[in-house]
């Protein structure tokens, strides 16, 4: 589904030149819970924004669901991002003037979806990370942790192929954490495609696959093993 | 989707009260002064514009240059009878050519009651050219019946109540004539209306005219501009015409040396603006009053749209990680732009609609204030609505523009991807607060030139006596007795200590300036010295102080102004200290000194100088003369002065009144004292300079509104490095200092920019004055002071509030 190939991503400014990706290729299969994994500041986020079409690479190439979006236009790009990427972030993110189900709604909005459609796909949303009784709370109401839910909540409602996640668990205790992890467990035996960035060797082992980075560069498993 | 725009923009003004309130305050400041502004310049610029063919009928206007081009005196549309007579012959195209002429007061008895009237005459075209409107008497006849008179709607109300008066008889002078008609209450501004100089009671024909016999001004000349030269245009035809025959018009009939004479043609409606403009000295200063007007309000709603902009960029900074978030969830640019123009859009609509609630409300007052009918001026005009439409437009892109920008932009995504969200300054933003504070310093910088030079004018009006110095000023043309019999009357009252006389007040310039020189082929720079003739007492009486010389004898020769028939022979002249001075001298120097200026029939004649006086306090406008000269001419004196003593009381001013009557019971005596006198003369000085200052105070407000807020916002954008400071062991004067210098740095080089464009503004604002303040540098340092201390107030409690958190709290927030 997502292909990778020869990655870079160069940070310039007046002084300096910073190399956070330096020739990363990646593949990842449909349906696979991938967690990326690292020292701070070996470029993990930086993928990540590169995998969710946020961020353009410096150099390579860059395949999703078999096209090429590496020279995409930034009209496409959003296109594509809105249709087929959820985001959940480790701040969760939330909008704190809207409501959790507006919230919630916010990228089916702009996707021009009618309302009917918005309203019954936006309860589902609720009802998955059991909050539809919070719906009208705003985010400064909840806890971190019903946060983060709804940050997923927003993630999924699009029914996107893919969803990244940020160290999602970062800011919650271990108990909000784990249910968070557990969301996205369910979500990805439900077919949808996880990348998680996550710091937690126990919430990285949930994941199927580990890629391990290094100074802007992905460690050959073996070197990892070792 | 708009729908969901309109949620969230109430959402984003609710979360953030202050920002919003500061900005609806702002914008509708801006904007009400705006309108109101261009409400004063349509409303001088619509002089009868109710009348039936006004857009046909135009007035002519007269200049008078010296020979090297110097402008001698102002433009206004008015003119002496000879132009009248001249344009029937050189545009016999014209529907219709009329002289009106007045502006004297006329001893009158209404009822067996003593009145003093201002007739103005006019000619048998008149009714051809205006169609008032009568609310008594027959349109069709009351004008053309002979010995027509009609009353303004004012004087029949004072004269004669509700009642009309139609038919009633009234004396003018000697003369018996028939009211023939009432005007019907004109909207103003009218020609026909009195105006603070310009006294009009009643329309009278040019056969009662004839029969009162002369009065004081007789407009027959063609220096003179006592009169309105009316022009009723073809129909069909544009004003070029006119134009062309116009100029050379002066050349052409004018036979005067030294001078000339250059004519124009106003449209009606625009004959008090520029009567307004040859007043104010426009033709020096360039600066017309409407223009000037919608300048000044165009600035306070440009300050306005600044300080929108301001706040709505330094909130946008906060809000990038919102719409960053937005993009990611799959808003386009063109979404968050929408969204983002939609909440300007919001904040704009909301303040029209205060605007349009503070003008209905104030629409009544003002009207009667000032004679400006908003809603005729602007809210029955469609084009108001239109221009309404297209200002919301434009304050909703200059205000929501640069943020939909900046908030849509790549910026937005970076601020929430790239961990902590920091709001970047912007090189726009810093500009936008530079020139806010710039533009609301020159606006202080002149607001406290414009009320030293007010409370200068008012010191002025005191000094001239106060209550110390009366002028007689009644007509007494065509009466058996004159002013010295007046004087004589009066001389030997309890509590007077002079009597003297002055063909004018002594602030006037009515009387004009000649220019003098000093040799005798009159070339070289000019000294312009505003003449006065006066009486042998006259500096006793104005208690003027002799600085060198002699005052006027009776008793000397050479002492006696000549006829003005016989001007080469030489005379004797007292000047003022500044006069003197225009020509390099000392009061003492001065003395002896003889000076020439021209003649009318040509050539020079000279004048000597015998004595200087202590510069007496004039009004304004000194439309170039350097002082005042004075020659003795008790016949042409009319106009009586008394000085009472320091210890006369009321009853001196009633032995005053007495001595009066017994000397002619028939008149009706008229006396102020010299103060109210200067302070009416000054009155529509008074008014622009309120209007002025009110406009300058506006924008003061509406750019401290906007430093409050933008203090809100920088305070709150440091909070986290506020902290971290704390932590590393700033205490609060650390804290205070670095954030009050952030503030206070953009305020300080602007309102230093700003000291050279107050210093030219004002000396621009002086330069209408004779007696004018010296230009000090409290203007200056007031100004930097105002808008320093109001951003550290801003800062101040922001950082007070911040200080006395622990760090561990701040950076919590944060």
């Amino acid at each position: 589904m997502i292909r990778l190939t020869n990655i870079e991503k160069t940070y310039r400014t007046d002084d300096t030149e910073t190399h956070a990706l330096g020739g990363v290729s990646v593949s990842i299969a449909e349906g696979e819970f991938v967690a990326i994994m690292g020292p701070s500041g070996c470029g993990k986020s930086t993928l990540l924004n590169i995998l969710g079409l946020v961020d353009r690479p410096s150099g390579g190439a860059y395949e999703f669901a078999g096209e090429d979006v590496s020279g995409l236009p930034e009209r496409q790009l959003v296109q594509f991002r809105k249709c087929h990427i959820g985001f959940v972030f480790q701040s969760f993110n939330l909008i704190g003037d809207l409501s959790v189900e507006e919230n919630i709604e916010l990228p089916l909005l702009y996707r021009a979806m009618p309302k009917a459609e918005r309203r019954s796909r936006v309860r589902e949303a609720l009802e998955l990370v059991g909050l539809d009784h919070r719906a009208r709370h705003k985010p400064s109401q909840l806890s971190g942790g019903q946060q983060q839910r709804v940050a997923v909540a927003r993630a999924v409602v699009g029914d996107p192929k893919l969803i990244l996640a940020d160290e999602p668990t970062g800011n919650l205790d271990s108990k909000n954490g784990e249910e968070v992890m557990e969301m996205l467990t369910i979500l990805n035996e439900q077919g949808t495609t996880i990348v998680m960035v996550t710091h937690s060797p126990s919430h990285g082992a949930k994941a199927k696959r580990i890629i391990t980075m290094l100074d802007g560069q992905v460690v050959p498993e073996k070197e990892f093993a070792l | 989707m708009l729908r969901h725009y309109l949620i969230w923009t109430w959402r984003s003004l609710a979360a953030n009260r202050v920002t919003t309130l500061l900005n609806l305050l702002a914008l509708s400041l801006g904007l009400v002064s705006f309108v109101l502004a261009a409400a004063a310049a349509l409303f001088l610029r619509s002089n009868d514009s109710g009348l039936p063919n006004a857009e046909r009928i135009y007035a002519v206007s007269e200049q008078i240059f010296n020979a090297d081009g110097t402008s001698l005196f102002a433009r206004l549309p008015m003119t002496g009878s000879p132009v009248a007579k001249y344009l029937q012959a050189d545009y016999p195209e014209a529907e219709a050519i009329s002289f009106l002429s007045g502006g004297d007061f006329v001893q009158s008895v209404v009822d067996g009651k003593s009145r003093q009237l201002a007739p103005l005459f006019f000619d048998e075209s008149f009714s051809r050219i205006f169609k008032l409107p009568l609310r008594y008497g027959d349109a069709d006849r009351a004008f053309s019946q002979p010995r027509a008179v009609i009353l303004t709607s004012d004087t029949a109300q004072r004269l004669f109540g509700d009642s009309n008066p139609v038919g009633r008889t009234l004396r003018l002078r000697d003369v018996d004539v028939t009211i023939t008609g009432v005007l019907a209450p004109l909207t103003p501004p009218s020609t026909f209306m009195s105006t603070p100089g310009n006294h009009i009671d009643l329309l009278a024909s040019r056969e009662v005219r004839d029969q009162i016999g002369p009065l004081q001004s007789e407009p027959d000349a063609w220096d003179d501009y006592a009169g309105f030269t009316m022009v009723l245009l073809p129909k069909g035809q544009s004003p070029d015409a006119l134009r062309a025959r116009l100029a050379d018009f002066g050349a052409r009939h004018v036979r005067r040396l030294q001078r000339v004479y250059a004519f124009d043609a106003v449209p009606l409606t625009d004959v008090r603006q520029v009567q307004l403009d040859g007043f104010l000295g426009a033709d020096k200063t360039g600066l017309s009053v409407p223009y000037l007007l919608v300048v000044l309000g165009g600035l306070v709603l440009f300050v306005a749209s600044l300080n929108y902009a301001n706040l709505a960029g330094a909130k946008a900074l906060g809000r990038l990680p919102e719409s960053g978030m937005k993009k990611v969830l799959g808003a386009g640019r063109a979404d968050l732009m929408a969204q983002y123009l939609t909440e300007s859009l919001a904040l704009t609509v909301a303040a029209i609609a205060l605007v349009l609630l503070a003008l209905v409300g104030m629409a009544g007052p003002l009207a009667r204030a000032t004679g400006i009918d908003l809603s005729r001026l602007l809210f029955h005009r469609p084009a108001f609505w239109m221009e309404l439409v297209a200002g919301v437009m434009a304050a909703t892109l200059a205000g929501g523009l640069y943020p939909a920008w900046l908030l849509s932009g790549p910026r937005a995504m970076a601020a929430t991807l790239g961990g902590k969200a920091r709001p970047v300054r912007s090189p726009l933003a810093s500009a936008l607060v530079g020139m806010q504070f710039l533009t609301a310093s020159v606006l202080l910088i002149m607001v406290v030139i414009v009320a030293q030079q007010d409370r200068a004018l008012g010191r002025m009006a005191r000094s001239l006596g106060g209550t110390e110095l009366l002028a007689i000023d009644t007509a007494l043309d065509g009466q058996d007795i004159g002013s010295k019999d007046v004087r004589n009357a009066l001389r030997d009252i309890p509590g007077v200590a002079a009597v003297g006389g002055s063909n004018t007040l002594p602030w006037s310039i009515g009387p004009g300036a000649h220019r003098y020189f000093k040799d005798a082929e009159v070339k070289g720079p000019p000294i312009q010295g505003i003449d006065f003739k006066v009486t042998e007492d006259y500096f006793s009486v104005l208690g003027s102080h002799l600085l060198a010389g002699r005052e006027f004898s009776m008793d000397r020769g050479g002492d006696l102004r000549p006829d003005e028939d016989v001007p080469e022979t030489e005379f004797n002249m007292v000047v003022d200290r500044d006069f003197a001075q225009a020509f390099g001298w000392t009061p003492e120097q001065a003395i002896g000194q003889t000076i020439w200026h021209y003649t009318l029939t040509g050539g020079s004649a000279p004048v000597k100088i015998i004595g200087v006086i202590e510069t007496q306090p004039q009004l304004m406008l000194s439309l170039g003369a350097a002082g005042a000269v004075y020659a003795l001419a008790p016949a042409r004196a009319a106009l009586p002065l008394v000085r009472l003593t320091p210890d006369s009381g009321p009853g001196t001013l009633a032995e005053i009144d007495r001595a009066l009557i017994r000397l002619a019971p028939q008149i009706d005596w008229h006396h102020h004292f010299a103060d109210e006198l200067f302070q009416d003369a000054a009155s529509i000085l008074t008014i622009l300079v309120t209007a002025l200052a009110v406009l300058a105070l506006f924008a003061v407000v509406i750019a401290l509104l906007g430093l409050a807020g933008m203090a809100v916002h920088i305070t709150n954008s440091r909070t986290e490095e506020i902290g971290i400071r704390k932590i590393l062991g700033a205490d609060h004067f650390v804290i205070l200092r670095l954030l009050t210098w952030d503030l206070t740095k953009p305020v300080l080089i602007a309102s230093l920019a700003a000291w050279p464009l107050g210093y030219i503004g004002g000396k621009i604002y002086l330069s209408l004055f004779t007696g004018r303040i010296v230009l000090g540098p409290w203007p200056f340092v007031i100004s930097l002071a105002v808008t320093l201390g109001v951003a550290w107030l801003a800062v101040g409690w922001r950082i007070a509030s911040a200080s006395i958190k622990s760090p561990a709290e701040v950076l919590r927030y944060e």
